[in-house]
């Protein structure tokens, strides 16, 4: 096929004063290793996805609403107003996580095939960066859903930031615009979410791929290959010369096929499962919902549980920079050597280890029900079998368990919070006198309730809860379960007693 | 061309066909039954008021909703008032008005029609527990000793005020008693500070049949657990609950520290 004359001309009068053509040309067909194969069709994707996002995302821009008053109206409105609106959020959301998946594993495979090594080390730490603005476009992402998971992912994301030491209280105003989610965050996370952060990756992009071509695609490591500065370019254009195929149509084939396939799979999500939310209605005033983070960042809930409380706040803080700052330092740490993982054990090791811990995690913060459930004391029920047989003053005790909102932590009958331990055997563990001290003065992680509870409450409290030994266990403890001592010996009265 | 025409295509179908496929949200907000039908009130009693007036309205630590008798004689105005302000100094929280998360009092309203529409029907010639005595406490009403006599010769086997103190106590299994009906002490102080006058006469006159507590027209028992048919009149339901409350400030003398949220 030849072109018209005229078309040519101009292409070559382009050519001729901007060196576009040339450069697209040279980008094209740069040779790449012969046994490129499969393995490298993910950085591809990635990008795919990106423009995915891109073009849903401008086309979201013109119908959502960055305020706090109409933002969630508005996605309602796209949902149901909006001719096929709510397949662009669909495809926003779910191609913003294929995204953040395409990238961690093309990260997982760069790093398993130690292609961050000499002379691509940049390209890694341009890699780096790049993967953490994703993740920051994922999560204010998040955030423009205003409804009350993304109050909840700002809520946790501004109580890490307080804990800085001196500075936390400021810091959190900068992220918050303002002491307290309002308003000014949404306007704040409208604009890095839409602006600044997409400007970055743009950039970030663009870099990463300049460095892509300069340095040419590494090969398949080879073990007992390693690489050697002094000649390893020479070696590369060599190789490259003699063996490599051009970059189109011979690789690209393959990146055209597995991007095809997963914007087909991704679209099929996206119709099968619909967008993402938005969840309940924000309201600084309700607290009775579950909120929770997308699944990209359950992890972190997960963490924030299971930190033991005196670390938490040392390694939130010092957790992030230590472990970016090893991924961005990763290249120079090891710039030369074998590539191969069979020679590179630590790294398989390391690489499992973290792979595992982020799914571990990120399955725990699915199915633990982390966050307290707000309407639990007006909606789980008392076992029946604690119900019946029991005292007037016990059956108080089970209505203060649950007007004191205890089942926010604890759990009875399977029904209740996790952090705190279940109740159901507590009176084995526990005498009166030690049950009494549990609620009046707390400890571990529970408040200590003497100011708030009267004593005929704790009382009552104590005397349901020594009912409670799993369906007669016996006692675990000299002193648990005993007939409940005399009311005038009972140590809430002791207590009541001795206060002015 | 080809091409163009075909992606003209798949665009078409994909945002024509987009109501048609699966992942369309459902309305939002999602659409409401009315709190007036068994199904709406009986949702918002779930989520409300189950934890403590129990699964399905019995059997729950506080006294059980499904209870046509009872329902049938509070008017529904005074449950709605009940309902939406809590009953103060006792773990009855206020549901409406300024609590945190109210229901709406158009609502409520809708919510109570339902649930006496649901649970307070009365079958034809079912008897009833309260023999039509009222709901309402009176304070002040009633006279503590008359009381006292009668709670000794009905209700003692059932609220000794030491388990001991009860015929059915087991002294092969100390700390237990022989009959699951006897419970425990109506008149412990402690007991006494947790609840209303009303929560007592309520409880006197509609008794709990899903515990197995007779109201107002027995079978009570004697001190030895014998059966005693003859039932309570309105006047021994005032001297009960006179009695009873004469025991709430009796020990620690103390002022007890006003009961609250915590
Ligand atoms: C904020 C969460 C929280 C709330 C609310 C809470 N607890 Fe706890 N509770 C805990 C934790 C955490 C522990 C474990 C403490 C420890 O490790 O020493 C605990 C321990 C206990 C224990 C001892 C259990 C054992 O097996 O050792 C009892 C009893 C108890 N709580 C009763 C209550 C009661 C009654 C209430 C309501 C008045 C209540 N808790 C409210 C978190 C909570
Ligand atoms: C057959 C035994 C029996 C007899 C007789 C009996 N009760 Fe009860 N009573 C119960 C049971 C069972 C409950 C259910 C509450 C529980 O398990 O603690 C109850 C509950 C109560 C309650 C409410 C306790 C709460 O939930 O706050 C009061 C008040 C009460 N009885 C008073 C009386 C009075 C007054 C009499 C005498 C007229 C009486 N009872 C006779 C068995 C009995
Ligand atoms: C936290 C526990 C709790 C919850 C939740 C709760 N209640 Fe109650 N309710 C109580 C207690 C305890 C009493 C007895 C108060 C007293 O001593 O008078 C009570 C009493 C009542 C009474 C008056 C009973 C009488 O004495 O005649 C009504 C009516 C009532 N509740 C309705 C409801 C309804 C309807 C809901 C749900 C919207 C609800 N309650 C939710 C604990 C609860």
């Amino acid at each position: 096929m030849r072109m018209p004359r005229f078309l040519s001309r101009s292409a070559a009068m382009i050519d001729d004063r901007t060196g576009l053509i040339t450069a697209t040309q040279g980008a094209m067909y740069h040779r790449v290793p012969r046994n490129a194969k499969w393995w490298y069709v993910f950085g591809s994707a990635t990008l795919m996805f990106f423009i995915i996002q891109l073009v849903t995302g401008v086309l979201l821009t013109t119908l959502y609403v960055p305020s706090a008053a109409e933002a969630y109206s508005s996605l309602v409105y796209i949902d149901e107003k909006v001719p096929g609106g709510w397949m662009l959020r669909a495809l926003h959301g779910w191609s913003s996580n294929a995204m953040c998946v395409m990238m961690l594993i093309h990260m997982t495979q760069v790093f398993l095939h130690g292609t961050y090594k000499y002379p691509r080390e940049l390209t890694w730490v341009a890699g780096t960066l790049l993967c953490l603005t994703t993740l920051a476009l994922a999560f204010t992402g998040q955030v423009m859903r205003w409804d009350s998971n993304a109050y909840w992912g700002l809520g946790i994301g501004a109580a890490i930031v307080d804990r800085a030491p001196f500075i936390g209280n400021w810091l959190r105003a900068i992220v918050l615009g303002g002491p307290d989610i309002s308003g000014a965050t949404l306007s704040r996370f409208f604009a890095l979410h839409v602006f600044i952060l997409p400007g970055a990756a743009i950039a970030l992009i663009g870099l990463h791929l300049m460095l892509v071509l300069k340095n040419g695609i590494s090969e398949m490591p080879k073990p007992g290959a390693p690489v050697e500065p002094e000649t390893y370019r020479e070696e590369y254009h060599a190789r490259i010369k003699k063996t490599g195929v051009p970059f189109f149509p011979d690789a690209a084939r393959r990146d055209m096929v597995f991007c095809g396939a997963m914007l087909i799979v991704l679209i099929g999500i996206a119709a099968w499962f619909g967008p993402f939310g938005p969840g309940p209605v924000p309201d600084p005033t309700i607290i009775e919902v579950s909120p929770k983070p997308d699944t990209l960042f359950l992890w972190i809930f997960a963490v924030l549980a299971l930190l033991p409380p005196n670390t938490e706040t040392f390694l939130l803080l010092a957790g992030p920079p230590v472990i970016i700052g090893f991924l961005a330092a990763l290249p120079f740490i090891s710039p030369t050597g074998e590539r191969a993982p069979s020679r590179r054990p630590l790294s398989v090791v390391i690489l499992v280890a973290i792979v595992t811990a982020l799914g571990v995690l990120t399955v725990l913060g699915e199915y633990e029900p982390w966050s307290p459930r707000m309407r639990a004391w007006t909606s789980d029920t008392t076992p029946v079998e604690y119900v019946k047989h029991r005292s007037p003053l016990e059956l108080q005790g089970a209505l203060q368990l649950q007007y004191a909102q205890c089942r926010n932590c604890h759990s009875i009958g399977g029904i209740g919070g996790k952090r705190g331990p279940a109740l159901d055997a507590v009176a084995t563990r526990l005498s009166w006198d030690q049950l009494v001290r549990q609620i009046q003065q707390g400890g571990g992680n529970m408040p200590a309730y003497g100011k708030n509870l009267s004593s005929a409450e704790v009382e009552a409290l104590v005397a349901f809860l020594s009912t409670l030994d799993d369906q007669a266990q016996p006692a675990l403890i000299p002193g648990a379960m005993e007939a409940q001592p005399a009311r005038d010996e009972s140590p809430t009265v002791a207590d009541a007693s001795a206060a002015p | 061309m080809r091409l163009g025409l075909i992606c003209l295509l798949g665009t078409t179908v994909l945002v024509g066909g987009c109501n048609d496929l699966p992942g369309k949200p459902p309305p939002n907000p999602a659409p409401v039954i009315p709190a007036n039908t068994s199904a709406g009130f009986e949702a918002i009693y779930a989520e409300r008021c189950a934890g403590c007036h129990g699964n399905n309205g019995v059997l729950g630590a506080a006294r059980p909703m499904r209870d046509a008798d009872y329902l049938q004689s509070i008017p529904r105005e005074t449950l709605f008032a009940v309902t939406r302000n809590g009953v103060p100094g006792t773990r009855m929280p206020q549901m409406g008005g300024d609590a945190v998360d109210p229901i709406p009092d158009d609502v409520l309203h809708k919510f109570i029609e339902g649930m006496v529409d649901t649970w307070g029907v009365l079958k034809p010639g079912e008897p009833r527990p309260s023999r039509g005595i009222a709901w309402k406490h009176v304070p002040g009403s009633g006279d503590a000793s008359r009381g006292a006599a009668i709670f000794e010769a009905k209700c003692v086997y059932c609220h000794p005020a030491q388990m001991k103190a009860s015929a059915a106590y087991d002294l092969d299994r100390p700390g237990t008693v022989t009959d699951p009906l006897v419970v425990g002490s109506v008149v412990d102080p402690f007991y006494l500070r947790l609840v209303s006058d009303q929560h007592l006469r309520s409880s006197v006159v509609y008794g709990r049949a899903d515990l197995g507590m007779p109201g107002a027209a027995g079978p009570f028992r004697s001190p030895d657990g014998k059966e005693v048919a003859e039932p309570l009149d309105a006047e021994a339901v005032a001297d009960l609950v006179a009695y009873m409350i004469s025991f709430r400030d009796e020990w620690p003398t103390r002022a007890e520290k006003k009961d609250g949220a915590p």
